[in-house]
């Protein structure tokens, strides 16, 4: 999770053009709290799909 | 009268200092953590039910290729393991020696081990695959192997991704700093593999170390 949540944070840094403005970690606790909750949902989301994917092709269980 | 306008940034400095804060947001990162915790023991399923769920889009959860403990199956197989733990040892060794706004390259001879991590991983990785699909293969896969090997490469994510944080974050990213100064260091990064529960301590690890005559500690 702490590398999902950094990569995401890295991300909306950049998608905010907020890139280059940070003195101190505590200025990005925010984006970093937004970055932990949307990492979950990635997080989540992969799973969830890789569960329908394999009850549509019906995939056999790895072993 | 003179009315001399603050300078920029003043105000938010000083609605964000810790005094002024409302609990919730001085420690926001720490409840939004504590709620997702809370969220996932709260599901009504069994705990490696949950685990297993939670990680199914991360990793491929192959039993053959993971580790047991007490008889269960971890949600993360060995090579994910290993990645994961790498990238931490790294984030927390560049951390802790300072090189978290560091925003230069690796040293030449640090960049060159850190692709050999890669590489290895990879090597091992295609052995693996050749096992599963009962091809030839040049050794024996084993799960240790795929921790050491994950291991390494998650050192090398893990330095590309505070170099990433290095360059991005920062208002003065210090651009002469290098990331990775030393050709030793993304080998002691991947020292704390060592101590991991199931690490093979008579493998590749084990005979690297006597490499390294200023490191004191050896396998048990």
């Amino acid at each position: 999770m702490i590398v999902f949540t950094t990569l995401v944070l890295v991300t909306i840094l950049m998608l905010l053009n907020r890139e280059n403005q940070i003195d101190r970690f505590v200025q990005v606790k925010p984006l970093a709290a937004l970055s932990i909750v949307v990492a979950i949902a990635i997080i989540l989301a992969i799973g969830g799909a890789r569960f329908w994917l394999e009850a549509v092709t019906n995939a056999p269980a790895l072993v | 009268m003179t009315f001399m306008p603050a300078p920029p940034g003043i105000d938010s400095q000083a609605a964000s200092t810790p005094s002024t804060e409302p609990f919730y947001r001085r420690h926001l990162v720490a409840l939004v953590v504590f709620f997702a915790g809370m969220g996932f023991l709260a599901a009504p399923w069994p705990f490696e039910t949950k685990a297993h769920a939670v990680m199914h889009g991360l990793c491929a959860q192959t039993p053959s290729h993971s580790f047991y403990f007490q008889g269960l199956v971890l949600p993360f197989d060995g090579r994910m393991t290993g990645i994961y733990g790498g990238v931490l040892s790294a984030f927390l060794i560049l951390l802790a020696l300072g090189r978290h706004r560091a925003a230069g390259l690796p040293s030449s001879g640090s960049l060159v081990i850190l692709l050999l991590f890669v590489v290895a991983m990879a090597v091992d990785g295609f052995n693996s695959l050749l096992t599963d699909l009962q091809r030839w293969h040049p050794y024996q896969p084993s799960n240790e192997l795929r921790l050491l090997t994950g291991w390494m490469a998650g050192v090398a994510i893990g330095t590309v991704v505070v170099m990433l944080v290095g360059m991005t974050f920062w208002r003065s990213p210090r651009v002469s700093q290098r990331v990775v100064s030393h050709w030793w260091l993304p080998i002691l990064m991947v020292l704390p593999n060592h101590s991991h529960p199931t690490a093979d301590r008579n493998g590749i690890a084990a005979r690297l170390l006597p490499v390294f005559p200023s490191c004191s500690w050896r396998p048990r």
